[in-house]
């Protein structure tokens, strides 16, 4: 066996058999289990609750009351009482609150809601659509108009054709589709957020005890720095990966199986929209974030002299993390600012938010492989740096900032 | 099979680790490096693991240069110990073995072996972490030998060691010289170096203050180490001719010589009288010489 390989499966399957990662795993699959079990727990919870009870007094003497439809949460009911009688009721706790109708002056609806307690958020919510739209209703046929007239004006299905007249230009893609590779992008933005934070201190406490307990020393002695350094890095990221592809075929088993198939077929409607471009570029810079942030983890770890100060040399990598994770939030609502632009060829940060750009915005594919093309000569370029000054960090027990020692590795390791 | 360092130095920016180191170490052979701390002694083993590049000099492995040496023959024992502390004793040594180039099959007899004679047999499925400091040693050691190296580095083998388990340890040692293996190692034990070296290198501040054979070493300075019991004061032989200092250590004198032939003329002195218990003349021990010399030779 190599020495590659040895080291490799050493720094595998030791992580492998590890508690720590049959814990993280079950939490993952839990929560991913909670995902696609959240309509069944959600019912389990919210089925105690009875529909709210609202008594609708009309005090418009122009039927404004027959507009409001009860749903499942908001049972209305007319009723012919005074305000204050109405008042008493609900003190009573015969009703839950009173909807007291008036006619603006200038026509329109005005609504007083009395309640003995506030409403929760989204009851107040459904509430404000109902008294809009009855507000609606109850205009348009203020002003007289006929029923399909009225219809007309309900029934406006928006209709924009986007037609591009620039010769070259691709024809754009569909709001469809845009919308659904901002959901696709962000959930994609939160696995490497999550992955790449896990990762990145498992693999520098590996490297940081292996060096505080002179193991390294060994090891590169009877192999090489690079040997080390690389099969530490690709231990890692198997790890990573076997974590991944269970909690994907968690993921798709439940999907097929759980609700009746429903979040399968809507996994399959997703995939149908996203096209293949996008899916490998999303797989590509998901995995390049990976080998990245290992790396760095790697160097990181090798820089410090003490496993308990892996956390504090690893808190700025976590910022960055934070800081591109929260870019792709911002671009949740508009994927088109100068500042996901910005971020999206940073190295550190282009993969949390270049795949949101590539599905979501209607940019050349050309910036999608410079973005690529950056993150790799990045891994490239923190390969071969690591790699100057990686025999000397680890014969390095000095204290001080992170320059003095990499100063001091690079001079160790002429 | 010859380690010959040879003009050795290594410099960091204006600081001199080692300046300009001679020695050899033959094969069979165990080879001392003595100093304080910070003399440079890990500095000069990492040159020899190729952790570390000479600024100037060569290391040389039977005329070669020792980068061009197998690291499946060399064996290191560092001064801090490191082993996996999650992993069982049998499975860190297999992997340290198979790290060195060895097939399973062959360690497995080995592991058996060393592990017996080290009396940890019962502890082969122990974690390493549950094992003493002294038994986590033995295993360490068994990892830096089990490949059977050719060249053995050994940075403060014996420290943190009982007397039942280092006398385990030297005559592991001598066992692996007898099969031809070079070793080298450092101790601050001059008991151990004595015991068991043939050679020493003496180093202060990374240079070699003397480097060769401790009799050599001895012969420098002639047998001036005389021990006395008596019927006598400790005044009286101070001052005796060519008696440098004298001290009372439990019922005996030790009297420090400026030079062996004073010696003739005090037994005349001493035994006039008759009877005296004891009279011996001898060299200095490696830890006086070591002090000498580390001090700056005249004490």
């Amino acid at each position: 066996m190599s020495k590659f390989a040895l080291l490799f499966s050493q720094s595998y399957i030791s992580k492998l058999k590890a508690k720590s990662f049959y814990i993280t795993t079950i939490i993952m699959l839990l929560a991913v289990f909670g995902f696609f079990m959240w309509p069944t727990i959600s019912s389990w919870f919210s089925s105690a609750d009875k529909p709210l009870k609202i008594l609708v007094i009309d005090q418009t003497k122009a039927d404004a009351g027959t507009y409001f439809k009860s749903g499942k949460r908001l049972v209305f009911k007319s009723s012919s009482d005074m305000p204050e009688q109405a008042g008493k009721q609900i003190l009573k706790g015969k009703a839950d609150a009173a909807l007291v109708l008036n006619m603006k002056k200038e026509g329109g609806l005005n609504a007083e809601l009395r309640t003995k307690k506030p409403l929760q958020l989204n009851d107040q919510q459904l509430l404000e659509q109902d008294v809009q739209s009855a507000s609606q209703l109850f205009t348009i046929q203020q002003l007289k108009l006929t029923p399909v007239q009225a219809a007309r004006i309900m029934n406006q299905s928006i209709n924009l054709k986007q037609k591009v007249i620039a010769p070259s230009a691709d024809k754009g893609k569909t709001s469809k589709e845009k919308t659904t590779a901002t959901l696709v992008s962000y959930a994609i933005a939160f696995i490497i957020y999550i992955f790449v934070l896990s990762y990145l201190s498992i693999i520098s406490s590996e490297i940081a005890a292996e060096k505080d307990s002179r193991i390294m020393e060994i090891i590169i002695s009877s192999s090489s720095p690079v040997v080390h350094l690389l099969s530490r890095v690709a231990g890692v990221l198997a790890l990573a990966m076997t974590q991944f592809a269970v909690m994907i075929g968690a993921a798709l088993l439940m999907a097929h199986y759980f609700q009746e198939g429903k979040y399968w077929d809507l996994l399959g409607g997703i995939f149908s929209t996203l096209s293949a471009g996008y899916v490998i570029f999303a797989i590509l810079f998901f995995f390049l974030a990976c080998v990245l942030y290992t790396l760095i983890g790697a160097v990181l770890g090798s820089l410090v002299n003490k496993v308990q100060d892996v956390g504090q040399a690893i808190m700025p990598v976590t910022f960055l993390l934070m800081i591109g994770f929260f870019v792709a939030i911002s671009g949740m609502s508009n994927p088109d600012t100068l500042i996901i632009k910005i971020f999206s060829y940073i190295p550190f940060t282009a993969s949390m938010i270049m795949p949101m750009r590539i599905g979501a915005t209607d940019m050349g594919l050309w910036e999608a492989f410079l973005s690529i093309a950056i993150l790799i000569l990045t891994v490239i370029g923190m390969f071969v740096f690591s790699l100057r000054f990686y025999r000397g960090s680890v014969l390095t027990y000095t204290n001080g900032s992170f320059i003095t020692k990499i100063k001091q590795a690079i001079l160790l390791s002429r | 099979m010859t380690l010959t360092i040879d003009h050795l130095t290594k410099k960091f920016q204006s600081f001199t680790a080692v300046n300009d180191l001679q020695f050899t170490a033959e094969k069979g052979e165990i080879f001392g490096l003595i100093g304080q701390n910070g003399a440079g002694k890990t500095t000069t083993f990492r040159m020899i693991l190729n952790l570390l590049t000479p600024t100037t000099g060569l290391i040389k492995w039977d005329d070669k240069p020792v980068h061009a040496l197998d690291r499946d023959r060399i064996g290191y024992l560092p001064e801090e110990r490191g082993l996996y502390p999650k992993m069982p004793v049998e499975e860190q040594l297999l992997f340290f073995g198979k790290l060195r180039g060895k097939s399973t099959r062959e360690l497995k007899t080995d592991i058996q072996y060393w592990l017996d004679r080290f009396e940890l047999t019962d502890k082969r499925k122990s974690l390493t972490e549950t094992l003493s400091k002294g038994n986590q040693q033995k295993v360490q050691l068994i990892a830096s030998l089990i490949h059977k190296p050719r060249l053995l580095i050994l940075d403060e083998p014996f420290s943190g060691l009982d007397p039942v388990n280092a006398s385990l340890l030297k005559d592991a040692i001598l066992e692996l010289k007898q099969h031809g293996t070079a070793i080298i190692f450092s101790s601050h034990r001059m008991d151990h170096v004595e015991e068991l070296c043939d050679h020493i290198c003496l180093l202060k501040h990374g240079t070699s203050l003397f480097s060769g054979a401790i009799v050599n070493l001895k012969r420098q300075y002639g047998k001036i180490n005389l021990t006395l019991r008596g019927n006598f004061t400790e005044e009286d032989l101070s001052k005796l001719p060519g008696v440098v200092s004298v001290s009372k250590e439990k019922e005996m004198y030790r009297l420090l010589l400026g030079r062996e032939e004073d010696a003739q003329p005090i037994f005349k002195t001493v035994t006039k009288n008759g009877f005296i218990e004891r009279f011996s003349l001898d060299y200095l021990s490696l830890e006086e010489l070591f002090k000498r010399k580390v001090a700056g030779d005249h004490v």
